[in-house]
């Protein structure tokens, strides 16, 4: 065997080793992602898309040798910043980009990629009402179940500024609530 | 249940609430196998993405060395020329033009740098479209040496901070590997966003007021609101076009209000917020209409103040 092929060989064993382990962690947590991220752009097929690309991203960052302690926060994290990087750079044009564009096929029709019970319909769209700041650390810490201290390493932000910021965000989401009617003794 | 009860249970119920078609997450599973195979298979060769890339580097400063000596041919280009042959990076090359303009400024009989020179040199590591400005000086312990690490783009640029106790170039090998012996002081960072929502989003400014908590007396002119949660107490106030929220001892908020009486924080365009914490974590932001500053990676409050107030 040459040294080369000897490098080779190891180069794909890591390669296989990393492709595993994204897929198990894709298995335990690829719905957690996809509704972090739903719930953040409220659009299903980007949602797919992005989770999709959250996966992809971490099986990039385990083939560099690097490891990852904890998967779930890792996961959380690379979710929100890809997010976060959609929710930037979507513009109006991208409407008629898509419209002009190749498209893949969405499998199913639209309607059936996610369902959302009626009782939760209008906490979902009063979600959507809220900074993406305030929603995405409700989301994290309320929904989600993430400690402060997890929440903080998922959005970069001091322990500080996630418990101050969840209080406001929430205040918040109460008001909107109860301008809409759904909060209620 | 009362309200707030119900509330938060339907948060908890949320995610019981939306269902994700199995069907589909299976889909998204065997492209996410495919996209990895596409990846692992699409790898280069080493010689290609190593071997070939560096040789061309190593032939492009040649010819531009070839180039430059055959031009000018002044005396600064052959010492630049020869520092970089003898494994000097442009940092170093940099700091050393510094020193040579500045021969009367000695520190124990080696030239120490002043901190403007380094700031100097570390936005001559950068580039990008928007101006760079840094804090004109960081306070260092007796003995410590400053350095950073920089990144730059169009949008923006970063640059985190470090003290050590020997002297370390800027961008140095020493300082990216995971022995770093450096301590890191903070992080700066710039970002212009493209809307002014996205920066306001960005610095998330509040006022505070009743609803934040019960009202505290900060001293004459101001008032704070505090606030318990999860055993831990903010005190949070407005003062100009700041928000400031401390937490931690109860003291830090008098400390803080003590420390603004004497010194500046930048004015921002058109707000900024400092969250200030003796638990090691403290982060800065302000804008400049669309373009917001960071100061976090700070685990002093005091520290992460004294590099707000110094910023150009």
């Amino acid at each position: 065997m040459t040294l080369d092929g000897g490098k080779g060989k190891i180069r794909l064993a890591r390669s296989d080793q990393c492709h595993a382990t994204v897929i198990q962690w894709y298995d335990e947590y690829s719905i957690a992602i996809f509704k972090y991220i739903l719930k953040m752009i409220k659009d299903e097929q980007q949602a797919e898309d992005l989770t999709q690309d959250t996966f992809i991203k971490a099986y990039t960052y385990t083939l560099n040798n690097r490891d990852v302690d904890y998967p779930k926060t890792f996961l959380y994290r690379l979710a929100h910043n890809v997010t976060i990087d959609y929710i930037r750079k979507r513009k109006p044009l991208r409407m008629f980009e898509n419209f002009f564009s190749y498209q893949k096929d969405p499998g199913p029709s639209v309607e059936s990629i996610v369902e959302i019970r009626e009782s939760s319909r209008s906490l979902y769209d009063a979600l959507d009402a809220l900074k993406p700041s305030y929603r995405s650390v409700i989301l994290l810490r309320d929904i989600e179940g993430l400690s402060v201290r997890e929440t903080a390493h998922v959005l970069g932000w001091s322990e500080a500024k996630v418990k101050s910021t969840a209080f406001r965000g929430k205040k918040a989401l109460k008001k909107h609530l109860a301008k809409e009617g759904d909060l209620h003794e | 249940m009362n309200e707030d009860q119900k509330f938060e249970q339907s948060l908890k119920d949320l995610n019981k609430d939306i269902i994700w078609n199995e069907q589909r997450q299976q889909q998204i599973r065997n492209e996410l196998i495919q996209q990895m195979h596409r990846n692992q298979n699409s790898k280069k060769p080493k010689i290609k993405r190593k071997i070939v890339p560096a040789f061309s580097i190593v032939l492009s400063l040649a010819i531009v060395a070839i180039i430059l000596l055959t031009e000018f041919g002044t005396h600064q280009v052959l010492d630049n020329t020869q520092a970089q042959l003898n494994g000097m990076s442009q940092t170093d090359v940099r700091m050393k033009e510094i020193k040579e303009k500045n021969p009367n400024n000695h520190h124990e009989g080696n030239r120490s740098l002043t901190q403007r020179e380094i700031m100097d040199a570390i936005k001559g590591q950068m580039s990008s479209q928007i101006p760079l400005q840094l804090p004109k000086k960081i306070q260092l312990p007796e003995g410590k040496h400053l350095t950073a690490v920089t990144s730059s783009e169009q949008t923006g640029y970063e640059v985190i901070f470090y003290q050590h106790d020997e002297p370390i170039p800027i961008n140095n090998q020493q300082l990216l590997g995971e022995d770093n012996p450096a301590e890191v002081i903070a992080r700066v960072s710039v970002q212009q966003y493209d809307t002014q929502k996205q920066a306001d989003d960005a610095v998330a400014y509040e006022v505070f007021d009743e609803e934040s908590g019960n009202a505290t007396t900060l001293n004459e002119e101001l008032t704070g609101y505090k606030k318990t949660t999860d055993g831990s107490t903010h005190m949070s106030w407005n003062v100009g076009r700041w928000a400031i929220t401390t937490d931690g001892e109860h003291s830090l908020s008098t400390e803080v209000v003590d420390y603004l009486d004497n010194y500046m924080l930048p004015p921002p365009r058109e707000n900024g917020f400092a969250h200030l914490s003796t638990q090691g974590i403290n982060h800065i932001v302000w804008q400049n209409e669309t373009t917001v500053y960071t100061i976090d990676q700070v685990t002093d409050p005091f520290t992460a103040l004294e590099i707000a107030v110094e910023f150009e």
